[in-house]
């Protein structure tokens, strides 16, 4: 075993962010490492840098003892670093052959020679111990097979390294296993894996050492025989598991929200329910159960049936102009699509849906307009160089923080939070929570839909279980356990 | 970076002001305040036109009607003023407001429909324009009256009416899309319509009102030319929108919605009137001048993508400087 590919003190900075900072690991000839990290670590920086994506600020990339300042995905490519992401490259009409050569003509004179193409391409399937047609177009494949084919690619590219950034995302446990065996027999061959996971059973499972990045810092490395979950988990997180969440002593108060028979034509059948003031009610269920669904019809996104009260008065919330008038304020899943203004600026989009409170004749003051982009961005420690930063530029921490000081600067009373650390780095998260804590303490009715297990647990007082379009069920904080939400989750009582 | 973000800010101011010098050192009777004050004129209708239109770009829509819209005008206002003796304040009145309705039609189309801006506006380019021949009956409405023709061809002091129109509307336009809220709808909508109307903004409502504004503009476009050629004509204006795009464009307006300003309009408007008019001083004859303008599109744009350098670039940067 040798040293194949080696980083040194690779250091990536974008506007008000750094997303590498000084980061140094070394990969061996024939190992599995996985690396691991939270949501924001830095570990796709990482392999773009590798790749050749992005070019790092500082630091350099060793290949074979030879140093380079920065990749570029040719140079990456020639020196036999392949990386399998999660979007596949492949061409859907183009048969298992004729993708695994994608851009090198084995020809014969003027023509493409199929039959050689074919025999390499079955033979380098067949080396994976897997019987598959390679005459067949590729997007007849299950997602696995496909994966398969990326595989191949990159190993008739001769490749050295292989990134595999969250392989198994897509996969079934079974066609995982048969994943974990084609990594061996790469491995066998002296080809370095770089395995990108957060499951934890799964890195135990195939990896031989395992490097842990957070916040854009290298961490350390371990053998993986010589740690466990526990330990990861911290050095992930950078404190231990119960110092994840901040404690708040809060006082609950009368229901301000309540929900009579929500209906809507495709998924959602008689949800009711209720939020206090100074409550976090936490939303659970799988994809697909209806709870950003039904956070839409509260806010007006979305048409639906039943009936809806504030404050124990009925109200009629056809658009999110009504939901925000009614003092509802969404914080949607997808921050990019429908949350922040990315073009506009951070100032510009703090004031953006309380703007006419500072306007005059349609005039937007400029001074209060300045004055409250800057409380916003000091009370949520809005990281940037200045209030006019297009929010594109910012980090994922801090463009949700530019969205939650936009619904903030509205004086909501209601909030919904759907997802609201998804993608945002730890130090960032913890900051999240300790805002909606104080926002609850403050008397404000919140509901948080979450898929993250610990983050449901460790934050609601009360959680509403979810599924296909029904409420399954209801925990209070001290029943709630992750069994008995999973159980109400997939529908088994 | 300080440099580049220059270019990219002013990298239209740059262009005019480059035409200006290569004109004024290749032609004496180029740099005159006449022939300035010439080219501010040449340019009213277009610049006019390009306002509208930066608003509706901006949204991220498209409006290829207002040439058809600048005939249907005249034609409609000339008849009301020469065969049905309408007073002419009346007559400009009735027709503005007429147009203004067919552009929040035309909005009103788009929003409700759920169709590409382009497919409609395409649309009502062809029926507006069928309507200019069907009320005019093919042929040019003559004998407007004088006081209805200083509209296009009089002047306040050394000024020409048409230039104070033009500047009063840039004027307007400016302050609208930057000093109010609702002009930072409008971007927002250009931006990511999605996230505007989750931010509780009417967009359907301010996306009418835009069509309405190009409808509106188009009616004083028409009205200015009309007036400015002594007759409506139903065929005036034809091919006018590209023109108009291409002002646009060219003054950094992006084609893709959320970003542009009202002045890099006038600017752009400025180039296309610098280029035509210094090339005809020049003897450049007009088939010349059009391959010419449509170069200048493409290098403008070609500039703006490359001044927009993403990540792709940046690494082809460093690359040189390693």
């Amino acid at each position: 075993m040798g040293v194949i590919l080696e980083l040194k003190s690779i250091t990536k900075e974008y506007p008000g962010v750094t997303a590498l900072k000084d980061v140094s690991i070394q990969f061996e000839t024939g190992e599995v490492h996985a690396i691991m990290g939270e949501n924001g670590a830095g570990k796709s920086t990482l392999i773009k840098t590798i790749s050749g994506a992005i070019s790092p600020n500082a630091g350099k990339i060793v290949i074979d003892g030879k140093e380079y300042s920065q990749m570029n995905p040719t140079l990456s490519k020639s020196l036999g670093i392949g990386v399998i992401y999660q979007e596949f490259n492949l061409i859907p009409e183009l048969s298992v052959a004729e993708n695994i050569f994608l851009g090198r003509r084995l020809t014969n004179g003027l023509t493409i020679d199929r039959k050689l193409m074919n025999k390499k391409a079955a033979e380098i399937i067949e080396g994976f111990g897997i019987n598959l047609n390679v005459n067949q177009p590729v997007r007849m494949l299950t997602v696995a097979y496909q994966q398969l084919v990326e595989i191949a690619k990159s190993i008739s590219n001769d490749v050295r390294v292989l990134i595999m950034d969250e392989p198994s995302a897509p996969l079934t446990n079974r066609e995982i296993d048969a994943m974990f065996g084609i990594i061996e027999k790469l491995k066998q061959k002296g080809i370095a894996i770089i395995y990108i996971s957060h499951r934890m059973d799964e890195v135990f499972k195939i990896s031989d050492r395992i490097s842990v990045m957070r916040d854009g810092e290298y961490i350390g490395t371990k053998l993986t025989s010589e740690t466990d979950k526990a330990e990861l988990i911290s050095m992930m997180v950078g404190r231990s598991l119960d110092e994840q969440f901040p404690v708040a002593e809060k006082t609950i108060g009368d229901v301000v929200l309540e929900l009579k028979n929500i209906n809507t034509p495709t998924l959602l059948k008689n949800i009711s329910f209720n939020v206090k003031a100074g409550e976090i009610l936490g939303l659970a269920g799988l994809v697909g159960a209806g709870r950003t669904e039904t956070a839409r019809a509260i806010y007006g996104a979305d048409t639906y049936t039943g009936d809806i009260y504030i404050d124990g008065e009925k109200v009629n919330i056809e658009r999110p102009k009504d939901g925000i008038r009614e003092g509802i304020a969404l914080i949607p899943e997808d921050r990019k699509k429908h949350g922040a203004l990315l073009e506009l600026n951070i100032r510009e989009n703090i004031s953006f849906v309380s703007i006419k409170d500072i306007s005059k004749m349609s005039v937007v003051n400029k001074n209060k307009d300045k004055s409250l982009a800057q409380e916003y961005i000091d009370r949520l420690k809005i990281k940037t160089p200045s209030m006019e930063q297009l929010v594109k530029n910012l980090s994922g921490g801090n463009q949700q923080k530019v969205v939650l000081a936009k619904s903030l600067a509205s004086s909501s009373k209601i909030m919904i939070f759907d997802e609201p650390t998804r993608g945002i780095d730890v130090g960032a998260k913890y900051e999240i929570y300790v805002l909606m804590n104080q926002l609850a303490q403050e008397g404000m009715a919140i509901i948080m839909i979450s898929s993250e297990m610990p983050e449901l647990l460790g934050m609601s007082d009360r959680i509403i279980v979810m599924h296909e379009g029904e409420i399954a069920g209801e925990l209070s904080k001290e029943e709630a356990t992750q069994t008995k939400i999973l159980e109400l989750a997939s529908g088994n009582q | 970076m300080a440099k580049n973000n220059f270019l990219k800010r002013f990298s239209t101011v740059i262009i005019l002001v480059l035409l200006l010098v290569i004109f004024t050192v290749s032609s004496s009777s180029f740099f005159t305040a006449r022939n300035f004050i010439n080219i501010l004129r040449q340019i009213s209708v277009l610049s006019i036109l390009s306002v509208g239109m930066t608003f509706v770009i901006i949204s991220g829509g498209m409006d290829l009607s207002v040439g058809s819209l600048v005939g249907l005008t005249g034609v409609i206002c000339a008849k009301l003023i020469v065969e049905l003796q309408v007073h002419p304040v009346l007559s400009i009145l009735a027709t503005l407001i007429l147009l203004a309705i067919v552009g929040m039609f035309t909005g009103y189309l788009i929003v409700k429909l759920h169709v590409s801006a382009i497919v409609i506006t395409l649309g009502m380019m062809t029926v507006t324009r069928g309507f200019a021949y069907i009320l005019s009956g093919g042929i040019p409405i003559y004998d407007i009256p004088e006081d209805v023709v200083y509209i296009g061809q009089g002047y306040v002091g050394p000024i020409p009416v048409p230039v104070i129109t033009m500047l009063v509307i840039v004027a307007i336009a400016a302050y609208l899309l930057r000093k109010t809220y609702w002009g930072r709808f409008v971007y927002a909508i250009g931006g990511n319509e999605e996230a505007t109307r989750l931010a509780g903004v009417s967009v359907d409502r301010i996306k009418v009102a835009l069509y309405a504004i190009s409808g509106f503009l188009s009616g004083i476009a028409g009205i200015t030319l009309m007036a400015r050629v002594s007759s409506g004509a139903p065929a005036s204006g034809t091919g006018t929108e590209m023109d108009v795009v291409t002002a646009v464009v060219i003054g950094g307006v992006s084609i893709n919605g959320g970003k542009g300003t009202i002045f890099g309009a006038f600017v752009g408007a400025m180039i296309i009137g610098v280029l035509s008019n210094g090339l005809t001083i020049m003897n450049v004859g007009e088939y010349y001048q059009q391959v010419v303008k449509g170069t200048v599109l493409i290098l403008a744009v070609a500039f703006d993508a490359y001044s927009n350098t993403d990540k792709i670039k940046k690494i082809k940067h460093q690359a040189k400087e390693d």
